[in-house]
This record gives C-alpha cells, structure tokens and sequence, in this order.
C-alpha cells in the first residue's frame, strides 16, 4: 500500500504525545519504524496517523540507578551493544543485539521497538524476560510498571492499551554469581529471524543453583517462561546430565509451529539444543569463567 | 604464451568508480519529461476464469491517465513458444498473470488505482507439480497450442534428447551401479537492480525503449512484432540499454511488462516507466526452474565409467520463456563431462500453475551438474574409489570429440582437479570422520559462444577521433561482469593504443552492431574476438595512411629535435625509405617503424596522424566495423548432437566444511575454484566475476529456495529469501586459472562466467557426505534436512546392531 493518505506526527514531548494517542482513532506509534514501515508497505497493518517519537530525546539511553538499569524505549539497538553498563551487567542481551538483523537496521531499530512488536522470534525479549525486566507504560496522567513476561498476549498482540506508550524499560541488577546466555538459531549469519531462541539465567549459591530462568522464544506466540525446565534445575548441582534433562523438558514445553523456517520437529530439536548450549554459557558465567 | 601489454595485467574495471559513487544511472535513477508511472494488476489466482474486470473505480481516480485490460488492448503474444499474452483475456494460469495496468502522473497514485480495480474469477483446480500435472486427466493449463490446435496434455512440444552407444552393453559391463534421484529448488536471480523499463513513442510511432535486458536485438525482434501486433506495420523500436544492476539470464527474454510499458506509452502519447519494487520481483519476475532427475550409472572394476542415463523433470510454469531450454545446456555435462560411452539422456517438461521459469546463470548446468557430481560420488563410495582418482580415471582430454560431438580443442580439467586436491590437502583430509569434511566437483560449460540460435554472431564498430581516442560500439550488454572491462583492454592491446583512450559506448540498438545477447558465457569471447578483427582492420588503414604521412611529420619531429638539442647526430636509418605500411607497429597511441631505432622523435602520434588525414583536402576519418560468427553449429537437440561452442570451459571446485552434528549447521571452511579458463583476460575482474560466482554457488547450495505453495510465493523479499552475506562467506577462498591458450579463443581465452557457480554445491555436497556420511539429494542444504538426515543415519546404525543382539541372546 502507499503512505500518502497517512497523517504523520513529529511531537516533541511525551505530553503531546499522550494527547494524541489519547485523541486520535486509528493510530501507531513509530519508533525507528524498521518493522512498522515494512508492515506498512506489505498491507499487513492499516493505520491513517503515525506518531514519530524520534524528537522525544528523554526516551534515548541507559542509565543505572539504586540497583536497576534503565533503558529508555527509544535507545537503538547499536546503542545496547556498545553501552558498558549491557555489556558489565548482562552481556547476553548484548549478545542478543548483535545477532539481530544489520548494522544499517540496528542504527534505527530501537528496544522499545522490539518489545512493542511482539514478533514471536524477537530477540530481545527471551535474554529481558530471564532477567527479570519490567516496563513502564504511561499515558495521560498514569503509568504502571508490569513485568516484561507478562506484557505479551500473541503475536504482535500486547497488553499495552491504546492510549498506552511503553517508556523505559526496567533490568534489576542480577545477584551474585549470576549468569546468563542467549542462544540462538539462524539459517544465516546476518539478517535472519530465529528459527529458536533461548535464554537461561543461573544464579549460584554454595554450588548450588538458587535459581534457573529459561526462556523459549520464536516457539510459541509470545517468548515463553519454560516454568517446568526452569524449575527443575533449582537446588540441583550443575551437571551435564542435569542440563540435559531439563533441555530436553524445555523441547517438550515448547509449542512450535511449522513454516518456512522450520518445522515444529526441527525447532523443538533447535530447543533442546540451544537450551543446553545456554545453559553451559551462563553456567560459566555464573562461575566467572567467561569475560 | 604471447607476452602482452595489457591483457593478463590487474585493471580496474572503467564503470567500478562510477558504481561506487552512486553516478552510474540504473533504469531506476532514468527520467524522461512528462513520464507517466506504470502499475500491473496481477492475478490473485493460481488457475481461475476471468469472469469480470471493474476498472471503472480506477478510471475516476484523479492522476489516472490510462487503464488497461486485455479488453481494450490488441493482443499481444509474446514468449519462446508464444504462450504468453502481455495482458491476460480469459484465464489466469499462475498467480503473477497480469490483468490490468495504470498509467498515473506519481507511482502512489498508480498503485492506489490499481488497488481499485476488481476482477471476478471463477477459480479453477490448480496443478502444482510436474507429477499433477503429467497424471490422466489432469485439467488442462493451455487448452490449445499458438495454432490453435486442441492440446491432450500439459507437457510441452520440446524435445531434448540423446542416446549413443549400447545402454544395455553398458549396463553389462558395470561392475558397480548406482541409481538416485535428486532435485533442485527454484531460485531467484536476485538482482540488486530490479527489474523495469521506460517507453515512448515519437510523433512518428516509433518506439523507444530503455529496458533492463541482456538482449537488445532479440528484444527489438519482439517489441517490433508487439508494434506490428498494435497496428504499428513497420514502425520501428530501438532499444537503449541503461546501467544494469545485474542480469544473470533475467534479461534474456522480453517481459509483459515491457509490453504493457508499450502499450500504456501509445495508448497515453507519454513516456510510460514501470519499475518492479523488490517484492514484485520475486514474486512476478520469473526464477531459475526448479528440476527432478534419475541419474544411474556404471563403472567397472578400474573405475572406468560404463554408462549413463539421465532423464530430467523440468517445472516450467505456466508459460515458456527461453529458459525452457535449460536442457540444450544439460546435454553438455549429461553427455561430456568425462569419458563416458553409452549414454541415454532424455528431458520432459511441464505446465503448471506455478510461476513461470526463465533463464539463470549456468542455464540447466547448476541443475544437471548437482545431480551427476553428486552421482559421481555415490559411485565412487560403492566401488571404494577415492572420488578425486574417480574423476582423474575417468578425465577428458584435450583433442577428443565427445558422444555429443563436442569437439575439445583444449581442456585443462585434470590440471584443475589437481589443483583442487592439492589445496585442499585431499590427501590427508578425505575419510578422516572427524566431523569435517572435504569434496569436489567438476564442470564442463560453452566457452566459444553457444549457438543456441540461428546466428551466434557478434558485431563490432571502432571509431577514431582527432585525439587519438577509440570508441566502442558493441551490442553485448555489460552488466556487471566486466564486459566493457575485457573489451577495452582488448581493444588497447589489440590495436596497440592505451586503455584510457578506449571508450565503449552505451548499448543501443540504434548504434551498435547485432548481438545475439550476452548469454552463455559469451561476452568476453565474442566481444574480444571483434576486438582482434576490428583492430587488426583498422590498423591496416593507419599504416596505409601512415606511408604517406609518417616521413613528412616525422621530418619535422627531427627538426625539432635538432634545434632543440644542437650536435645530435641522427642514427643511420633511412626512415624515408622504411616507412612502408608492413613495416610500421603500433603500440600505446605511437606509430613506429619495427625495425627502426627507438629515438624519441621517430615515432608519429596516432592523433597526429589522425588530424593529417582528417583535415588535408578531401580528409577522411576512421572507422572498422566487422561481424564475427564463431565456428560452432545449431545442434540438433531431439537427436543431441552438434559442437555448440567453439571451445569448451573447464573447472574443478572443492569444499572443506565442517558439520554441527546437534543443529545441521554446515561451516564452511575452505573454497577451492580451479578454473581453465584459456587465458586470464583481467585477473581482477576475473577473480572478482569467481568470488561473486561462488557466493551465488553457496547460495544454491546451503540457503536459497524461493518457495511455492499452491504456486503462491511465500518469501518475496531478502528477509525470507536468503542469499550469503558478506558474514556468510568469511573464510579463505583459494583461486587457480588454468591456462589453455585455445586457439579459437581471444588471446587464447574462453568464457568463464557462468561456470563459477556451476559445481559450487555438489562440492559442498559431497564434502557433507564425507564429514558425517549423509547424502542431501535435494537443494538447498538446509540444517533442517541435516539432522534429518543424521538421525535417520543414527537409526540406521543403531537398529541392525540391536537385531545382532537379540540373534545373540
């Protein structure tokens, strides 16, 4: 479809924008617009105003405060992997922004972007939902900070309301001894959705593992929580065997569908596969071998 | 080897600068003034009636200035068997049949329009394989053929076929046989310049088209029937071609919206521009066939090839474009890629709702080598022959005449095989089990031109100027390759001028010689070959005017010079008397006497001379124009023989790849590409034409499918449709030349530019099969068929041995 019967909206603070938001019918919010844009064009969505929030400057850049990283929705991707605060304190959702698409796309792409698409393959989301993140919505005169695992409904379907703009995102500080990794699989090298992700997070005490995060993305409708995998590797002492088991229950939690990436029985193989390899990569960093 | 000025030397390419900054114009960047914006109205069905168009929405739109249908056009046939029609009048055979087109004063007002046009269909059942299709009773998908004759099945009239020796007598002798089937996918050409043209008529009706095409004489062929077709009896076209953003066979037939771009051109009285977005070129752009074929074949115990039998499946879409003939190329391997006697080769093709096919790069070779290199290795592997002394037992020669009547003036394969196994270490890295592998493939391709029509000629115009400056006027298209890069550096070493005073004019068929279009590997070869003969021709002129006008111009050098340098005491030469149009040489824009000494004032600027003659009474200027038809001959495909080319290209390439035995991943760690290419013409640009090949190799191989459902495309664009990046084919890639020096060649070159990616996949392949011991049949190696593959294998393995067990207990 063309663009030319769409009214386009540059303001220049958030107020401005919850008006509009809250004003207008048919609406979207662009960020770097490297999915809308593209969505667009294939008639895919249908919308008559377009808000740009490439002039809102408080929406850029990470920050640490108390014990909790912030990341502003509009921060670009490139950004996230060369910020030291990402690569110090969780390095796998910078190894999560590297994988994705090209430089080119990464200089315009943003976090908040990918969040808000609710691509079921998404990137960002399995390696932000193992750490725990949450994200602020605001509108006029309100905001609520919900957990990032429960933000997702279906694919490009989220609980963000109409009137609703996702500002920051929210990262506590991992515990000590804490570890994570994201894993994923591409038919190419660059500019390739996930065929299946994960991301585990492992946090050591005496040995032991206190806590197992695993996230499954590009298998479901949404990035999920594999709970029963997760849960199974808690008071356990990391072990090959372990980690194999709780792969192999992570593939069995696993919904995939078939397409023309890959079928349900390749993908939960992809599962099992890069649970294990996730799993061994935050084990080492929990353990501080690596980095 | 003759030793030569500038052929063989590292030379930028002339049109690399301009490509890099942005200032080359691509059909895209072209504006004519008052241009109108096309827009084609594709079908939303695989196979449907077209029971009512409703154009009356778009009519009213404003900027609209024509809306078209088969209902107010003339009709216009086009395509290699002329099954096609530039707007589609009762039925839709494939999902991207045009039905309408707009003309509006801004593309977005253009695709609104079309948006707004409704068309009522009665869907029909779709056939969406060539086994449908073939099946008693299936639907029909053309009713008649072009005469009008009613047609009793989908397949088409074609008929490649060969058979020498005795099948059985071959069979006989076999010591070990294998049979197997295997298959490639449809895959996209991938041009980073889209696809598009501009039309526009003059007052006087005659057309001029700038088109993206590889074809400019056969296209005026065409467009000049469509006029005809229009009611436009001798009206003329003339095709400009702009800057190609690549061709690899998509602009070797003309296209319906070419047509269309006519039609809305005449019916509008405006130049009319239709530019296929990248979305519309891979779905509405027609792809490289996608093929099935049964190779068996034989050997005895020395591992000497007994026979083969080959008999290929081809999809051609719903309509038939030149690339239905893939299987004229496939004959070449099928019959003469080593020494074989016995041979049955057999190729069908048919109709079906899926997208129409066209030509590609290597065209039918890709297709048929994946299948017979794959095969070479299966029956290496059951006679327990090493492949790589498989294929050296088993090796062509120079000098031989092939089953086919190939005749091999050079050939350099056994140098290229070893090559390849000596960089890949064969020796020491082949049977190691060690989840790495290596393997190999070769190739036989045209490398003399290909007569695939009545005339495989080539024409060529040399024009001098007062400064001593060559210009080019060639009808081959340059489209990346290189071509106008060989040609100038022909041109200068042939008429002996430097390069920078060669300029090769724009493609036009208003100026330029015909051609028969730049295909087959020809390019280099013919354009060369006219080189040689036009220089040479011109020469003649330069040394015959030279007699006249050396001694006085070279009397007035020495004065020069005397007075200039006062003493000097000439050599003894009488260059009065020497000056002898026989005896004269030129070399980088300087006339010289051979045999005279080298002193810097006996020599004549070849501009001096050139003004001499132009200016003095009744002056003259110079021009060479020759006409160069290779000698090959039109084989005759239903009985599959005849020396196509006038000589043949070799090659050999190998993979070491290593195999993630958890996802089916494949790493590729190492590329080797041994290629007898007679003669290295620009090393630069060859290696750059090898390296490009290569990654469209790895493409074929490991990612690319453009994939049909119920004919529909499901991946149209880079996203879903992988080709190798940058980051894909990091790792180190070894290069040989072999050099043949033939004697029909230019400089002793052939052609080379499609055989790069010919073999690249069942190298891969087979390096796959020697890592983790699985054999993929189909393409593209996906991680997906892999590990399907592997555990398919660990089955295997596990299962006999567990009956061992239970026969033990």
């Amino acid at each position: 479809m063309t663009l030319s019967n769409i009214v386009y909206y540059e303001p220049r603070t958030l107020t401005e924008i919850f008006k509009l938001l809250k004003g207008l019918n048919s609406v979207r919010v662009m960020a770097g617009g490297t999915d809308l844009l593209v969505d667009l064009k294939q008639g895919l969505i249908d919308t008559r105003n377009i808000i740009s929030l490439h002039k809102i400057r408080e929406l850029k850049g990470i920050e640490k405060k108390n014990n909790t990283i912030k990341i502003g929705a509009l921060t670009s991707i490139q950004e996230i992997i060369s910020n030291s605060l990402i690569n110090q304190h969780i390095p796998a959702l910078a190894d999560a922004a590297k994988s994705m698409a090209s430089h080119q796309v990464r200089s315009l792409a943003t976090i908040g972007g990918n969040i808000c698409s609710a691509v079921p393959s998404a990137d960002l989301p399995p390696p932000l939902i193992a750490a725990e993140a949450t994200v602020d919505l605001k509108c006029l005169g309100s905001s609520r900070e919900v957990p990032l695992s429960d933000f997702f409904r279906g694919p490009r379907e989220t609980i963000c309301r109409k009137e609703e703009l996702l500002t920051s995102i929210f990262i506590p500080l991992q515990p000590p001894n804490t570890g994570m990794s994201y894993k994923k699989f591409t038919p190419r090298e660059a500019t390739a959705l996930a065929v299946a992700s994960v991301a585990a997070s492992l946090t050591l005490k005496n040995g032991v593992i206190a806590k197992a995060v695993i996230v499954l993305g590009a298998v479901a409708p949404t990035p999920v929580m594999a709970l029963k995998a997760s849960k199974s590797l808690t008071t356990k002492e990391p072990s090959e065997d372990s980690f194999q088991e709780t792969a192999l229950t992570a593939k069995e939690e696993s919904k995939p569908i078939s397409d023309i990436r890959g079928s349900i029985w390749f993908r939960k193989e992809l599962i099992y596969v890069l649970t294990r390899r996730a799993l061994d990569e935050a084990l080492s960093r929990a353990q501080g071998k690596l980095e | 080897m003759k030793n030569f000025r500038y052929i063989g030397k590292e030379a930028p390419r002339p049109d690399s600068a301009d490509k890099a900054a942005g200032k080359a114009h691509y059909i895209h960047d072209l504006q004519r003034p008052g241009m109108l914006y096309g827009k084609i109205k594709f079908s939303e069905h695989p196979h449907a009636r077209i029971k009512h168009i409703d154009t009356s929405k778009a009519e009213r739109l404003a900027g609209v200035r024509a809306v078209i249908t088969a209902n107010n056009t003339p009709e216009i046939r086009f395509g290699f068997l002329r099954d096609n029609l530039a707007l589609k009048k009762d039925k839709v055979r494939q999902y991207r049949d045009e039905i309408a087109a707009v003309a509006a004063i801004d593309p977005d007002i253009a695709e609104e329009a079309i948006d707004l046009i409704e068309v009522e269909y009665e869907p029909l059942p779709g056939l969406f394989s060539p086994e449908e299709a073939m099946k008693k009773g299936a639907p029909l998908i053309h009713d008649t053929d072009v005469q009008g004759r009613p047609r009793t099945d989908n397949l088409l009239s074609l008929q490649f076929h060969h058979e020498s020796g005795n099948l059985g007598d071959g069979k006989r002798a076999s010591e070990y046989l294998i049979e197997r089937e295997y298959s490639t996918p449809l895959v996209q050409q991938s041009c980073l310049g889209t696809a598009g043209c501009i039309a526009e008529f003059d007052m006087n009706n005659n057309l001029t088209i700038w088109a993206k095409t590889q074809i400019p004489f056969l296209a005026q062929r065409d467009f000049n029937r469509a006029l005809s077709d229009m009611g436009l009896q001798g009206k003329n076209s003339r095709v400009i071609v702009p800057t190609l953003g690549g061709g690899f066979g998509s602009g070797l037939d003309t296209h319906a919206y070419e047509y269309i771009a006519i039609l809305l051109a005449f019916q509008t009285g405006r130049p009319v521009k239709i530019v296929y977005n990248r979305e519309e070129e891979f779905a509405y752009l027609s792809p490289r066939q996608s093929t099935q074929s049964r190779i068996a074949q034989g050997c005895d115990r020395n591992g000497k090839l007994t026979f083969r039998e080959v008999e290929v499946l081809q999809d051609n879409g719903a309509y038939t474009s030149w690339g239905a003939t893939y299987p004229s190329v496939m004959m070449l391997p099928a019959t003469s890629l080593y020494r074989v006697s016995n041979i049955y080769f057999n190729a069908r093709l048919v109709y079906t709702n899926n997208t129409y096919c066209q030509a590609m790069r290597g065209y039918g070779n890709p297709e048929l080598n994946w299948a017979l290199e794959s095969n070479m290795d299966e029956l290496a592997e059951e006679a327990g022959i090493d492949p790589f002394e498989f294929r050296m037992i088993n090796c062509n020669e120079p000098g031989e005449t092939t089953p086919m009547g190939l005749k091999v003036s050079t050939c350099g394969l056994k140098e290229c095989l070893e090559s390849v196994a000596q960089k890949l270490d064969w020796k020491k890295k082949h049977k190691k089990s060690n989840l790495r592998g290596v393997g190999m493939a070769s190739l036989i391709h045209v490398g003399g031109g290909g007569r695939i029509y009545r005339s495989d000629a080539s024409g060529l115009i040399l024009k001098l100027d007062d400064f001593g400056n060559v210009y080019a006027y060639h009808g081959g298209v340059e489209m990346g390759q290189g071509l106008h890069s060989v040609l100038t550096l022909a041109i200068a070493e042939a008429l002996g001028v430097r390069p920078e005073n060669v300029f090769i004019n724009p493609t036009d068929t208003g100026t330029c010689p015909w051609d028969i279009g730049t295909h087959a590997s020809r390019g280099a070869f013919m354009a060369c070959n006219t080189a040689i003969l036009a220089a040479n021709k011109l020469r003649d002129k330069i040394f015959e005017l030279a007699e006249e006008v050396f001694p006085k111009e070279v009397e007035k050098n020495l004065k020069k010079f005397r007075e200039k340098n006062p003493g000097y005491n000439p050599p003894e030469f009488d260059f009065k008397k020497e000056a002898k149009s026989d005896c004269f040489e030129l070399q980088d824009g300087f006339i010289f006497i051979k045999k005279g000494p080298r002193e810097a004032w006996l020599r004549l600027e070849l501009a001096r001379l050139l003004r001499a003659v132009h200016f003095r009474n009744q002056g003259q200027m110079l021009t060479a124009e020759v006409f160069y038809d290779p000698p090959n001959v039109l084989p005759d495909f239903e009985k599959g023989f005849g020396n196509i080319s006038a000589t043949y290209a070799y090659g050999t390439q190998g993979a070491e790849v290593e195999v993630d035995v958890e996802t089916g991943e494949i790493r590729i760690l190492h590329l080797v590409a041994a290629h007898d290419v007679g003669k290295v013409l620009n090393p630069l640009a060859l290696k750059g034409q090898i390296y490009g090949a290569l990654a469209q190799g790895v493409g074929y191989a490991l990612y690319e499918e453009l994939q049909s459902q119920q004919g529909k495309i499901m991946n149209p664009n880079f996203r879903d449709y992988k080709i190798p990046t940058a980051l894909d084919m990091d790792f180190p890639i070894d290069l040989e030349f072999i050099e043949t020096d033939d004697s029909f060649g230019p400089f002793g070159a052939k052609g080379v530019a499609e055989p790069g990616l010919v073999p690249t996949a069942p190298a891969i392949a087979n390096a796959i099969f020697d890592a983790v011991g699985v054999r993929i049949r189909d393409l593209p190696i996906t991680p997906q068929k892999v590990l399907v593959a592997l555990n398919k294998l660990k089955q295997s393995q596990e299962t006999p041995r567990r009956k061992r067990v239970n026969k033990g207990t």
